[in-house]
């Protein structure tokens, strides 16, 4: 009863947030002007792009566009691209599926090294091993995306052919974006499951279980990881909601068609509609993901369940 | 005037054929000898004009030709296509009534096969080739080309050219007859921009032709979706020998350095537009060779004539002395590119030097800013990024000009504007912008009225005797049959602009694209609006 009632609460929190990403993205993408602006590459006359303008509908007064758009967003209608006519919903939706692959791969490529250089870091603690494996976080840390989607390119498709640099024509097309989007995501998430580690081994149920014989292997794994793993689900939840919204220039490096080279494309044009659409679709995950995570927690330590009361 | 056989018509290929055209209008001429002639002339019969052949083309077309397109198309509907990524993808789907040959040098035929034309330039009657189908079996007749124009008449919105027309006359199936409210002897050069589709297409609408575009050229439509476009080779193709290619693909890849990267790699067969740094990659690398041709595409620095720091026109001639292009060119552009001479590029029907040349002399300009007296301050723009697709039109560039600026005592600085705003700035600049950096495309390859856009408003604001005369005379060359008068106008128009200087011509950007090692027959487009690629074939 009490999760049901915390979800509750969670819930409706979140259709404000995603409410109000609704009317902020309207107002922000007024606010650079119409696309009648860019329409023609400068090619067409004030007139015509007055004339065009009209035709998108552009030259109503803002109030009047505002209301129209959220009563068509409550009905699942976020108007149409002005470029391809198509719904703006369903080129996002169209988009989404490739940039929840490409997340899913980087995130899983980041769990299945992050997870086992914690547990590793946190059995040799202060060794050499230890340190250098952190040093070389910080390293990994300070590299942008984009700077290793560009080494990568270099390496493995144009010197090597080795694999595709742009697209999406098959699994191995995944292979460098993943790596460009996982790698910078290894570090935050192998020093928080770190720090959470040693702040459990500290406790004393765990040297109840040292006493009672156990090896430190398996109370790190076994219980201690159990114990961390609460702010770690949390952080990988906002990862996954960061990276809906947060992988554009990787995608645009790898011409890949999700979610981030279509909001720059729609940016690049003007495309209002998709904008909109884009950001209201990723402030909805991020909400959700957000929710997903607290109700994990949830289960996992009842203690917030407890507290929501 | 007549033409009649081979001596005629030998001395004819002696003059430029674009002098031909000015001439036969200007005689009252012409007939269909015109086109048959300019079929002639090669420019559009089995392998196109192309500069960097080796070996032929397979007998069979061969293979597929990928794109790495910056952005993706607007639209795939020539009734409302804008954006340069709308006229690479739809290049090869669509025909004209006539075309540019591949080197740009002339006006040729293509659906239609010659021309007849009214004395006074109002008329123009085109016969269409036999035989012809869209791609959707539907034939090339008049009717199927007056529905086309009255499309575009409907979609005016989107024309970048004048469309003065009276009467569409399809009573012969193969020949449209248009008439035209006015003289309008620039209707070959400004109709290669309006490509023709099935009427079936138009009658289903916008929507319908985005999602499949049927026109009548060498590739036809296959399928798109969120990052590529897949064309191929259409079997009915009137021009027999052509595509060389069965298939072309088109990657949307909207970094530049992802474009570059994946021609280097293999991935794709052409990358556009190349920077400096780009070009320089693509030269070193064994698997990649880079084609380059002058472009019509010329990098100004536009003034907003009405502003109290830029009014007079000592002024703005002071900042034209003050820039060293050369330098710029050779320091920013790579030694890419040349000195613009003229506001029109070389090649364009109209060309002339200018005169003076405002070469660089720092002295003199100094001389000027001390007889009108007083600090000049001079805010001017430049668009962010690579809007304009102008390597030229860069921060880099805008920055080398504050410093030559200053150098003379001007008080300079620059901003970098986004691309809405640039939009926004360009028919009028904002303050505290008194002048812009930007590039102007003669997309025709001579002037039209949109031509002079730039400097229009600002004329007529701030000089508006000069442009009532600068109107006269545009209205004059925009009805003007004979070519020679129509340059002498041209050039009194020229003459405006260079004592006022509303802008300064800068540079003539070249096209720069890079191609896979084993492409033949690639020649890249000068207007910067998509090459057509009927002539590219694979050497292997």
């Amino acid at each position: 009863m009490n999760l049901v009632r915390y979800l509750g609460w969670r819930i409706v929190q979140g259709i404000f947030v995603v409410l109000g990403a609704v009317v902020v993205s309207f107002l922000i993408t007024n606010l650079a002007g119409n696309p009648s602006d860019v329409i023609g590459g400068g090619l067409l006359t004030p007139a015509q792009r007055a004339q065009i303008g009209h035709q998108l509908g552009y030259d109503r007064p803002v109030l009047v566009r505002l209301g129209d758009y959220v009563t068509g967003v409550l009905h699942g209608d976020f108007g149409s691209s002005w470029r391809t006519g198509q719904s703006a919903l369903g080129l996002v939706l169209k988009a989404l599926p490739n940039t929840l692959i490409l997340i899913a791969c980087a995130m899983t490529l980041a769990l299945l090294l992050a997870v086992p250089i914690a547990l590793y870091s946190v059995l040799r603690r202060e060794t050499r091993v230890d340190r250098s494996a952190r040093a070389t976080m910080m390293l990994v840390a300070a590299l942008p995306d984009f700077w290793i989607a560009l080494l990568l390119v270099l390496l493995l498709s144009v010197n090597l052919g080795a694999l595709p640099s742009i697209g999406f024509d098959s699994p191995r097309s995944l292979i460098m974006p993943a790596l460009a989007i996982g790698l910078p995501l290894i570090p935050t998430s192998v020093r928080l499951l770190r720090a959470a580690l040693l702040d459990v081994v500290s406790q004393d149920f765990i040297t109840t279980l040292r006493a009672k014989g156990l090896g430190e292997g398996t109370i790190v794994t076994r219980y201690a990881l159990k114990h961390a793993a609460g702010p770690f689900v949390t952080l990988l939840a906002m990862q996954v909601g960061w990276l809906l919204g947060g992988t554009i220039i990787v995608e645009v490096i790898f011409a890949w068609p999700g979610m981030g080279s279509l909001l720059q494309d729609a940016v690049t044009n003007h495309d209002i509609a998709v904008i909109q659409a884009a950001v209201v679709i990723v402030a909805t995950g991020y909400v959700l993901l957000n929710l997903a995570g607290d109700v994990l927690i949830a289960l996992m330590d009842p203690r917030i369940r407890v507290g929501a009361r | 005037m007549e033409i009649n056989g081979i001596e005629d018509a030998m001395r004819m290929v002696a003059l430029s054929r674009r002098k031909f055209i000015g001439q036969g209008l200007a005689a009252g001429v012409s007939a269909s000898a015109l086109g048959t002639l300019l079929s002639a002339c090669g420019g559009t019969s089995g392998t196109s004009a192309g500069t960097t052949a080796v070996g032929t083309p397979p007998k069979v077309p061969t293979g597929t030709f990928t794109v790495a397109l910056a952005g993706p198309p607007t639209s795939l509907d020539p009734g409302r296509r804008l954006g340069l990524g709308a006229f690479y993808a739809t290049e090869d789907i669509y025909d004209g009534l006539v075309t540019f040959n591949h080197d740009f040098t002339d006006v040729v035929p293509q659906l239609c096969e010659s021309w007849t034309v009214s004395p006074d330039a109002t008329e123009w009657a085109g016969k269409l080739r036999p035989g012809m189908t869209f791609h959707d079996g539907t034939p090339i007749d008049a009717t199927a080309i007056r529905k086309n124009f009255e499309y575009f008449l409907k979609n005016a919105a989107y024309l970048f050219i004048p469309l003065p027309l009276k009467k569409i006359d399809d009573s012969k199936p193969d020949t449209i007859r248009l008439v035209f409210q006015s003289p309008y002897p620039y209707f070959t050069r400004n109709v290669t921009l309006l490509k023709m589709q099935s009427p079936r297409a138009i009658a289903a609408g916008p929507r319908a032709i985005d999602k499949h575009p049927i026109g009548s050229g060498p590739m036809q439509f296959v399928s798109s979706d969120a990052n590529t476009i897949q064309l191929e080779r259409f079997p009915g193709y009137w021009n027999k020998g052509l595509p060389h290619v069965e298939q072309i693909k088109f990657v949307i890849t909207s970094d530049p350095a992802a474009r570059v990267a994946a021609l280097r790699s293999g991935q794709v067969n052409l990358a556009t537009n190349l920077a400096p740094s780009e070009a320089a990659q693509v030269k070193s690398d064994p698997r990649t060779k880079l084609v380059s041709k002058a472009s019509w595409v010329v990098t100004t620095m536009n003034f907003k004539l009405a502003a109290p720091s830029v009014h007079d026109v000592r002024i703005r001639q002071a900042v034209a002395y003050a820039i060293d292009r050369e330098a710029i060119l050779k320091s920013i552009g790579g030694g890419v590119g040349v000195v613009a001479d003229s506001l029109m590029p070389p090649g364009t029907e109209g060309y002339s030097k200018m005169s003076p040349a405002y070469a660089y002399d720092p002295a003199k300009a100094r001389e000027l800013l001390r007889a009108v007296g007083g600090p000049v301050a001079i805010h001017m723009a430049v668009p962010a990024g690579d809007i304009l697709a102008n390597f030229l039109v860069s921060e880099a560039v805008a920055q080398a000009i504050v410093a030559q600026l200053k150098n003379v005592g001007i008080d300079a600085s620059v901003d970098a504007i986004p691309e809405s705003q640039e939009q926004k700035e360009r028919t009028e600049l904002k303050p505290p912008h008194v002048a812009k950096l930007s590039s102007y495309t003669w997309f025709t390859g001579g002037p039209i009225i949109y031509g002079f856009m730039e400097s229009d408003h600002n004329m007529q604001q701030a000089y508006p005797q000069q442009y009532a005369q600068y109107r006269k005379l545009s209205d004059q060359m925009n009805a003007e049959p004979d070519l020679a008068k129509r340059e002498a106008i041209i050039a009194q128009i020229q003459q405006i602009h260079v004592d006022l200087l509303p802008s300064i011509p800068l540079f003539v950007m070249p096209a720069v694209d890079g191609v896979s090692k084993d492409v033949q027959g690639y020649v890249p487009d000068i207007r910067n609006f998509g090459p057509n690629l009927d002539s590219v074939y694979f050497a292997s």
